[in-house]
């Protein structure tokens, strides 16, 4: 240790802690402006959405803006409401085939991956083109893949004897279609979070199994799995949080679907609130989603067990 | 006795065929995109899908010629402008955060995952409200700014669970001078910098 440096710890501690002191304000001035704006941004329309929820908004009526007269009003309909109890159907198939299929296949695309290889290494990069592409782009191209005239599946299918129909107009199909465009877009996710979690994974327990005979699939299920636990917690619950906010896929595949069958309670509250103008039991809609994925997150993390980053 | 001296010749160049058919297949959506944006209207129409075609450019020219030139330039500033913002502000709250023994930092992390969990549409109707009377409706200013709901909160997450792992003796030895102090701050987290950066701005855009 260089004597200056312990001069200056002897002349900090001699000053009576000033180091502390001086730590703290700098935490504090690097802490404040990012608390400040976080706040602005995003706690107060939180509360404007909450106090909007509260009232019976309707643009078309600017009276009804600050109308508090009936609070639960809009909360009392939510009970009732067969569309909405719909909508979180949808939603809740949505997400289960989602997220368990988009873990499972990045699961395989990184055990596929993590094989020492350099022109594996160079492919990653491509394999990252679904998730990087704008929601939008991917709606549009699966948009044309599902649309009969001029899907290259469609005529693929049609000229293997086994036509298909229009997906994304069938009721049957029209969720599915949608599941498929989804895990295509976001495998690439879970993929790269198992990837970096296979990485760490040390050589030592995996050549003490297979020592001990482990076959490859008792090797997957009793050694890798549950090293990934931590990494498929996180990487499934990031998953199902944005399989909540689904919107581009829906709104330019199916915009609800036939009926409402491909219709998820995001999906809903937008229509409730730019179709029928209906603002206030939107945010109420919104509240309820939102308080919703808390809970189901929180349920998630409990039940499985969270593990510090880095795992 | 490595997996690697077992492998066989053929079975690695069998392994790297697998593996360019599994990208292709894969990729065949986007690849049928990027096929589609040199074909003429007629070609994208016709059925069967022709695959075999002469490629023309004349649909990137239009493009160069409409609007778009000032949707992209539009896009760019707001997405730059709000990544940079983003960095600024929460890089340092988010060593702040993992530095100092904040009591309500674990119920900061929570907030800043909870504003994650809000579907757009929690945003929107706010935003489009107040909006409304300030008169930033359909400008760029405001999309800024509602781009820093997400990038703020992921920037400060990010760098947060990166701060942590970062070991604190890189700190302490400079810690009784304040040009080292700068010096040694912040610790050399430029990759992962540019990595937020890149996800800040994709998400923008």
């Amino acid at each position: 240790m260089s004597t200056i440096a312990m001069t200056g710890r002897a002349r900090a501690r001699a000053a009576g802690q000033g180091l502390a002191a001086l730590e703290r304000r700098f935490h504090w001035w690097c802490l404040g402006p990012t608390l400040g704006v976080l706040g602005v941004v995003t706690l107060l329309p939180t509360l404007y959405l909450l106090a909007t929820s509260l009232t019976p908004l309707n643009l078309t009526q600017p009276a009804t803006q600050w109308d508090f007269s009936r609070p639960f009003r809009n909360y009392a309909f939510l009970l009732d409401d067969g569309r909405l109890h719909g909508s979180l159907w949808v939603q809740a198939k949505l997400s289960f085939w989602t997220v368990s299929l988009q873990l499972l296949l990045g699961f395989a695309m990184a055990l596929l991956l993590n094989l020492r290889s350099r022109t594996l290494e160079a492919l990653r990069t491509v394999f990252l083109i679904p998730m990087v592409l704008p929601p939008i782009v991917v709606a549009i191209i699966w948009k044309v893949l599902y649309t009969p005239d001029i899907s290259p599946v469609h005529w693929a299918m049609a000229a293997l004897g086994w036509p298909l129909p229009t997906l994304i107009t069938h009721p049957s199909y029209a969720l599915g279609a949608i599941i498929v465009a989804d895990i295509w877009e976001w495998f690439p996710f879970t993929m790269l979070m198992i990837l970096a979690g296979l990485q760490v994974l040390p050589e030592e327990q995996v050549d003490a199994a297979r020592i001990d005979g482990a076959g490859p699939w008792q090797l997957t299920v009793y050694v890798v799995l549950p090293f990934l636990r931590g990494v498929l917690l996180v990487a499934g619950l990031f998953r199902l949080i944005d399989s909540i906010k689904a919107f581009p896929l829906i709104f330019i595949l199916t915009d609800g679907g036939p009926g409402t069958v491909t219709e998820v309670t995001n999906y809903y509250s937008y229509l409730q609130a730019f179709n029928f103008s209906q603002l206030g039991y939107s945010s109420a809609i919104t509240v309820i989603l939102v308080s919703l994925t808390v809970i189901a997150s929180a349920f998630i993390v409990r039940a499985v067990g969270w593990r510090t980053s880095g795992e | 006795m490595s997996r690697r001296a077992r492998r066989g010749r053929w079975e690695r160049v069998a392994l790297h065929v697998g593996v360019i058919l599994l990208v292709l297949a894969v990729l065949a959506p986007f690849l049928w995109l990027l096929q589609m944006s040199v074909k003429t209207q007629e070609e994208i129409f016709a059925f069967p899908p022709k695959l075999l075609f002469a490629p023309t450019f004349e649909n990137y020219r239009a493009l160069w010629d409409s609007t778009f030139r000032r949707s992209f330039a539009n896009s760019a500033a707001v997405s730059v402008t709000s990544t940079a913002l983003a960095m600024l502000l929460g890089v340092p709250g988010a060593y702040a955060l993992s530095r100092a023994r904040f009591r309500a930092a674990g119920q900061l992390s929570l907030w800043v995952l909870a504003s994650r969990m809000a579907p757009p549409i929690a945003f929107t109707i706010p935003y489009f409200l107040v909006y409304r009377h300030l008169g930033l409706l359909d400008t760029r200013t405001g999309l800024v700014l509602i781009y820093l709901t997400f990038n703020l909160s992921l920037v400060v997450w990010l760098m947060r669970s990166f701060f942590d792992a970062t070991p604190r003796s890189a700190r302490a030895s400079c810690a009784s001078c304040c040009p080292c102090r700068r010096r040694a701050w912040p610790p050399r987290p430029s990759s992962a910098s540019s990595t937020r950066g890149t996800t800040s701005s994709s998400r923008s855009s």
